[in-house]
């Protein structure tokens, strides 16, 4: 029986210049609607046949949405949400989201932030401690920069089960690789942790990125984590701008072919089911 | 070696026993010459009783393990193998469940021959409570009829059950007649629930047969496969504690043999391997007492998994 193909990390929206104001120049090609239908074909011709969406917006409405969506699709095994995790009334939007079974994790995109140490902060982390509660993991989105302060919010929740989205986003259009790889390495020494393999044609350049290019990088998280702490996603749609989806996938099988059968089984999806707990 | 009575089964088994799951593949790819040596290896350690199913690797650990076998003379070793759960070759997921009267006659025919015997000293009926108890009743009736039929009939020498679920084994022990019982997962460093049962099997002398001392990988330094239920965050817990043993120099998984095996309320402790070297290994560690002390201090450690139930 092959085993499932689980995209952990993909996006749903109906375009808005106002829900969506992140959509810079350049990316015209994804300002516009990305719903359930396109999801299904694009994934299907892929041969992924699981994903998990991950909230857009931060607003309880887009958690509602996609549970919606969720709900209604046999590809989208799992939500990762969005709840005002500095308020105080978070316990209560918790509680009634959290008895929906498709609610997976929440996150906050912290690298939007002003405060680069916003990861730190007292009512943020309150907010967090909620979650093991609920059996709720946490996605961290990060640049490479907040790494270090990652490290130290990482250990004060020892038994919270964490994912870094897209590889903490080095700076691969400059090529550089430190001080990335040596305070992945470090944050990757926490087994409460885990990686996703997604966003990185993003980080490079859009329309001349090479495999070859990416391939060091995926080696340094390959090496930090191991792959059975790895999991594929593909961003989609935003990876649009610089990829096809079917090109991403494929070259995310050709960058981890030198590992066994089992190793790439966990990173192509037996990862993302037992942290995400998808059936 | 140790030899004990199971049950009223009239068989004298080794305290230690080899599952035959390893075989097919289910903890990982196997090279068939290490399989069968693995097998004679534990049959010259004093191992003299062998467990197997259709389901393990769809077949494929049945065919091993009679290939391991064949040549030696059947009254050296006592074997199990299950009915009801059927599984399509090169994996462990996909299963049909089928407790029919015809199914199980038929199944055993299979299973006679990838093993080269016409004759089983225990069949187990298995995994009852798997997608969602829809077919447990089934089992219980239909399916357990057929197997004690076939012992009217002189074909299988006992009767018994593999399941997990510890509602399902009281029900089974005190509303059944039965031979013996395959336990796994609940006498291992996480979970002692087999306990439970004792006072039972032992007023209607029921032969309890301990299986999975590592708890189906959890407690090996390599964690269990991808298609175990357990969750990040119990995983981890398992991983602490065997990082934990290997700070002290010692290893979980020879804590977790040796505790399992070493029970002297147990007749039987199965464990799985398909490596010649692992299987003396278990051996030499199974021969040696247990340090207590470490033992208090891992299952300290394990107190947030301690009697958790898995759904498989």
């Amino acid at each position: 029986m092959p085993s499932d193909q689980i995209d952990a990390h993909h996006h749903l929206w109906k375009y808005s210049s106002k829900d969506y104001p992140w959509m810079s120049e350049g990316m015209e090609a994804i300002r516009c609607d990305f719903l359930v239908d396109d999801l299904h074909q694009t994934l299907s011709e892929a041969g992924i046949n699981g994903a998990v969406t991950v909230q857009a917006r931060q607003t309880l409405i887009e958690t509602d949405w996609l549970l919606q969506l969720a709900s209604a699709s046999k590809i989208v095994r799992g939500v990762v949400g969005w709840v005002p995790l500095v308020k105080s009334r978070v316990h209560d939007d918790l509680e009634r989201l959290a008895s929906n079974k498709k609610l997976k994790a929440v996150r906050h995109v912290i690298h939007d932030e002003p405060d680069n140490f916003f990861i730190l902060r007292e009512d943020f982390n309150r907010g967090i401690a909620l979650l093991e509660r609920f059996k709720l993991k946490y996605d961290i989105l990060i640049f490479e920069r907040h790494l270090p302060q990652t490290i130290a919010f990482v250990d004060r929740h020892p038994e919270q089960i964490f994912v870094v989205d897209h590889i903490a986003k080095p700076r691969i259009k400059d090529g550089d690789m430190e001080p990335w790889r040596r305070a992945l390495a470090d944050l990757a020494r926490r087994q409460n942790i885990y990686c996703k393999l997604s966003g990185m044609v993003t980080e490079a350049n859009w329309s001349s990125w090479t495999e070859s290019e990416l391939q060091p990088y995926v080696d340094v998280v390959l090496t930090a984590f191991g792959p059975k702490r790895i999991m594929f996603g593909s961003d989609w749609p935003v990876l649009l701008v610089a990829s096809s989806y079917k090109g991403w996938v494929e070259t995310v099988h050709r960058m981890i072919r030198s590992l066994s059968d089992d190793e790439q089984q966990w990173i192509m999806g037996q990862t993302a089911k037992m942290v995400y707990e998808l059936d | 070696m140790q030899y004990n009575d199971l049950g009223k089964t009239g068989l004298k088994v080794s305290r230690l026993g080899l599952g035959a799951s390893a075989l097919g593949g289910v903890y990982g790819a196997v090279n068939e010459a290490d399989a069968i040596k693995a097998v004679h290896v534990a049959l010259d350690s004093g191992i003299n009783f062998f467990d197997v199913a259709p389901a393990y690797g769809g077949t494929v650990s049945e065919t091993v393990l009679g290939k391991a076998l064949r040549g030696i003379s059947r009254d050296r070793y006592f074997l199990s193998t299950k009915v009801g759960k059927y599984t399509k070759p090169g994996s462990y997921g996909e299963d049909t469940l089928d407790y029919s009267r015809a199914r199980i006659r038929a199944s055993l025919d299979e299973s006679a021959k990838r093993l080269g015997t016409d004759y089983f000293d225990i069949i187990h009926i298995h995994d009852i409570e798997y997608q969602n108890r829809e077919h447990t009743e089934w089992a219980l009736q239909e399916g357990y009829g057929s197997v004690l039929e076939l012992k009217g009939e002189g074909r299988i020498g006992g009767v018994s059950f593999g399941i997990y679920p510890m509602d399902l084994w009281q029900r089974i022990f005190s509303s059944l007649e039965l031979d013996a019982g395959l336990v796994h997962n609940h006498y291992c460093l996480n979970d002692t629930r087999v306990l439970e049962l004792m006072p039972l099997a032992k007023a209607k002398r029921i032969g309890v047969i301990n299986a999975s001392p590592f708890a189906c990988g959890l407690l090996t330094d390599l964690g269990a496969p991808a298609w175990h239920p357990a969750d990040a965050q119990s995983r981890l817990v398992f991983q602490s504690a065997a990082d934990f043993c290997r700070r002290r120099g010692t290893s979980i998984a020879q804590l977790a043999l040796q505790f399992a095996s070493q029970n002297p309320a147990i007749p039987m402790t199965l464990f799985s391997a398909a490596d010649p070297a692992l299987v003396k290994r278990n051996v030499e560690w199974h021969e040696q007492p247990y340090d207590e002390m470490l033992l208090a201090e891992v299952r300290a450690l394990l107190q947030p998994v301690r009697d958790k139930q898995w759904s498989y």
